[in-house]
């Protein structure tokens, strides 16, 4: 009888690891000898597909004025079951031509649309609607974008750099990267 | 004693579910649009639902460990993907990647290998990030990213556009067991939109000393007429660094009556979990706000439901439970053979 009644316990147990998550089934109950076992999940990925280039559509003098170039539908995809969501961050680097830089610090950055092809997001927190500038890292301050998300999700978005050209600028192309960082 | 006995076998089945080296690569089906980045291991006695995400850890000075990551190609064209830790910062409610290759103390303790690769369309490929704390590491936590980087193709037209996503890496230094996190609501505050939609602001206030990612929801109750409504999730998705305070809005999606209403909200971070209630009052007038008010602390729902992480609870609970079945049977057999009585 003991022996039938310790066999169905542990079928009983393979049955609670089965749905328990599994950082919670390699662990229970003060259990000191597992912390150095690691194990495999298969675990979603977060991904992100944007444009790998973006173009000025247009010729600002050399006296001033701003650029707002859109970098095109971006797709940020999570499929890591995830329990708070993602956000996105934008860098820029000095726009520099012959003899000339445009610092980072006047590149901004922003979401002007709502995001479309939504699954998943139950809300975007942040969607920065006025240009957000890079600081002297190069990095925008806050996130440009945030999708809250329990569960797998996805959401395109076409973020736009704002480059404010400082007056009496050198005339001439200018050359620059950006980043777009999702996590 | 018995206990004991019956408890250890099954921690081994449990064991060879989870054997430490085992690695397949998941199916290259559910690789998404772009380049892809995800966790592959756990550490064993994590309880942190974040840690399925992100690399959440707390070690001692001068530990070493690693984590397998997965990297994927979801475009039609091989891709070439430059792998290393970037550093990171928390600030104004989010977790930020540094610019470009930046390195921080915490990144720079981080090795990734390989540091470049080309992956084929459709496929993924393991990398491996290697922790090396210095044993003079100073108590604190820290930030990082495991970068993908999928880079601008050379000689591309206009401005190059670089691309990255990262597995966050929020790891805790110090002795003994991990810092606390802990956040506290300070108020809640009812609203009316433009659009006469009810709004409700809570202040979050992070007190504890690691970074928190908040979600959760808000119900309301008690309202005229008995009236009901939610739960309403709450729009977050940030993080917290400790001591910062944000604010964490709720829409309410509809034109709700000014109430009174007794509102709950439930916010949780990883493990923490926190319930506050407050009488609230939508003011009439679209556009406007009511008054904060302070919250009356409710102790946490978890606390009075049964959780994954406490099935060995349960276990031990059936294993009692039919322990004391079988002594009732044996009893009841035993009266049934001496009576010979029907069961």
């Amino acid at each position: 009888m003991r022996t039938s009644l310790v066999l169905a316990a542990t079928a009983v147990l393979c049955a609670l690891v089965g749905v328990a998550t599994p950082a919670d089934a390699a662990c229970t109950g003060g259990d000191t000898t597992c912390s150095n076992i690691q194990f495999t999940v298969t675990g979603g990925v977060i991904s992100i597909n944007a444009p790998t280039s973006a173009t000025a559509s247009s010729t600002v003098s050399s006296s001033g004025g701003s650029l707002a170039i859109d970098l095109g539908n971006t797709v940020v995809t999570d499929l890591r079951v995830p329990t708070t969501g993602w956000s996105v961050t934008a860098t820029a680097s000095d726009f520099t031509t012959s003899g000339g830089t445009i610092p980072k610090t006047d590149s901004a950055f922003s979401v002007p649309n709502a995001p479309t092809s939504v699954a998943g997001c139950t809300s975007f927190p942040t969607r920065v609607t006025t240009p957000l500038s890079v600081n002297s890292s190069g990095t925008t301050p806050a996130a440009i974008l945030t999708c809250t998300a329990v569960g797998t999700n996805n959401a395109t978005y076409n973020p736009r750099l704002t480059i404010t050209i400082p007056a009496s600028s050198t005339a001439g192309v200018y050359t620059g990267t950006v980043t777009q960082s999702a996590s | 004693m018995p206990l004991s006995r019956r408890v250890a076998p099954l921690l081994v089945v449990a064991g060879l579910l989870a054997p430490a080296t085992a690695v397949a690569a998941p199916s290259p089906s559910t690789c998404p649009p772009g380049v892809g980045v995800g966790l592959v291991e756990i550490p064993k006695g994590t309880k942190d639902p974040r840690a399925k995400e992100y690399v959440v850890d707390h070690v001692a000075p001068g530990a070493h460990f690693s984590r397998r990551f997965q990297v994927c190609n979801g475009t039609s064209k091989p891709l070439r993907l430059v792998l290393y830790a970037g550093a990171a910062h928390v600030a104004n409610g989010s977790f930020l990647i540094d610019a470009g290759h930046a390195v921080n103390e915490l990144s720079g303790w981080i090795r990734v290998e390989p540091s470049t690769l080309t992956v084929a369309p459709g496929q993924r490929a393991l990398a491996r990030a290697t922790f090396a704390v210095p044993a003079d590491a100073e108590q604190g936590e820290r930030y990082a990213v495991l970068v993908a980087e999928r880079p601008a193709p050379p000689g591309t037209p206009g401005i190059p556009v670089t691309s990255r996503v990262g597995v966050r890496v929020y790891l805790d230094v110090g002795p003994g067991g991990a810092e606390k996190s802990d956040f506290a609501v300070d108020s809640l505050q009812a609203s009316r939109t433009v659009d006469g939609k009810g709004q409700v602001t809570a202040q979050v206030h992070n007190t504890g000393k690691r970074a928190i990612d908040i979600t959760g929801s808000l119900s309301l109750r008690d309202g005229p007429g008995g009236q009901t409504g939610g739960p309403y999730p709450a729009r977050l998705g940030t993080t917290l660094a400790p001591a910062e305070t944000e604010p964490v809005i709720v829409p309410i999606d509809l034109a709700i009556s000014d109430g009174p209403w007794t509102a709950r909200l439930t916010l949780t971070s990883g493990l923490v979990e926190r319930r506050v209630q407050a009488e609230l009052t939508f003011p009439s007038v679209p556009g406007t706000s009511a008054a904060p008010v302070d919250v009356e602390k409710l102790p946490a729902a978890s606390e009075n439901e049964i959780r994954p992480g406490r099935s060995l609870a349960l276990v031990l609970l059936a294993l009692l439970s039919m322990a004391g079945l079988a002594a009732v049977r044996r009893r009841r057999s035993g009266r049934t053979a001496d009576e010979s009585g029907a069961p």
